[in-house]
């Protein structure tokens, strides 16, 4: 390498500089704040999302949170169907069912309707969770999809809870 | 010594450092401004390995790198007035202008070493090259500056 020496650029430092550092400082402390502010939002963001995703969304997941739950598993065989109850939920003043309502291979998907019921569910064409009043009778309407209320078709079942050995404290009124 | 002096004592130098290498008064101000702001947050982590000096100039190359990813360098650069000592200006002028027409690396080379006065090894330190490969760039930016400035 060559020993020449290089040419004085020291002459070119000498500039007169603005003021930056109080604006840095101011900035810094405003980009600290609107940090801690993200944080702070963040924060309740994710504890919003938690007590909403604790929340049960509909009847079914009301249901699967209730303390007390039971499965009677009775079947009734209609002309063309079969029908189930498989769970009854204790939701409080109310109480949740979950039908389950199967047509015979080649007959028309099935309707339930659950008298009296103060909100309904049906995730599939085969399930239905209704939500009713405490009552020892239930009466539940099945029949074709196609039918209005009061067709013909339309099949009327009375189910007694206590006979089907859902326990008292579960229908009784409070 | 409070942090706000310690920016203080390097602000000129820093200013200087991206006036020369950018070329353009505006951004220089804002890359130290950003510069400082950067080391409030990194002033915790600092811890005296290397010098204040040395730590601060690192920031600032790294402000200067995400800025030429920005597109920073698509600008051209602008010719500035230097202080008047009474010396020869046109001369200094022509230094200057000289420099610019340098390529980013070179300038930054000469301006860290020939300028500012670094060591080369904490020059290379800063820029992040060997000392030796440093060597190398100051030797041909030397070459090439004094053939611009020839010119």
């Amino acid at each position: 390498m060559s020993d020449e020496s290089p040419l004085d650029l020291r002459t070119l430092a000498d500039i007169e500089s603005p003021e930056v550092v109080r604006e840095a400082l101011r900035t810094f402390r405003r980009r600290l704040w609107t940090r801690y502010v993200w944080i702070g939002l963040a924060i309740v963001f994710a504890g919003v999302a938690f007590v909403v995703g604790a929340r049960p969304s509909d009847l079914r997941e009301e249901m699967e949170d209730a303390n007390l739950r039971v499965f009677p598993e009775s079947v009734w065989r209609l002309d063309d169907a079969s029908v189930a109850l498989v769970e009854v939920a204790d939701l409080g003043d109310t109480m949740g069912l979950h039908f389950v309502a199967l047509p015979d291979p080649g007959t028309p998907d099935l309707a339930l309707m659950v008298e009296g019921a103060v909100d309904a569910l049906m995730p599939s064409r085969y399930d239905l969770y209704s939500e009713v009043l405490r009552s020892r009778d239930i009466t539940v309407t099945v029949g074709p999809s196609r039918c209005r209320p009061g067709c013909e078709e339309q099949e009327t079942l009375v189910l007694d809870l206590r006979e089907l050995g859902v326990p008292e404290n579960l229908w009784r009124s409070t | 010594m409070e942090l706000e002096d310690v920016f203080r004592a390097h602000q000129q130098a820093v200013f200087a450092y991206f006036l020369r290498v950018v070329g353009n008064r505006q951004d220089a101000e804002e890359l130290t401004q950003e510069t400082f702001v950067r080391a409030c947050s990194a002033a915790l982590r600092f811890r005296g390995d290397s010098s204040v000096t040395t730590w601060l100039f690192g920031i600032a190359r790294r402000v200067l790198l995400e800025a030429s990813r920005a597109g920073l360098f698509e600008r051209s650069p602008e010719l500035h007035e230097v202080a008047s000592t009474g010396e020869d200006v046109e001369a200094r002028m022509d230094l200057e202008r000289a420099l610019a027409s340098l390529a980013v690396i070179d300038r930054e080379a000469l301006v860290m070493v020939d300028m500012l006065g670094f060591e080369p090894i904490d020059a290379a330190g800063v820029i992040g090259v060997t000392p030796e490969a440093m060597r190398v760039r100051l030797h041909r930016a030397r070459g090439r500056l004094r053939e611009a400035y020839g010119r």
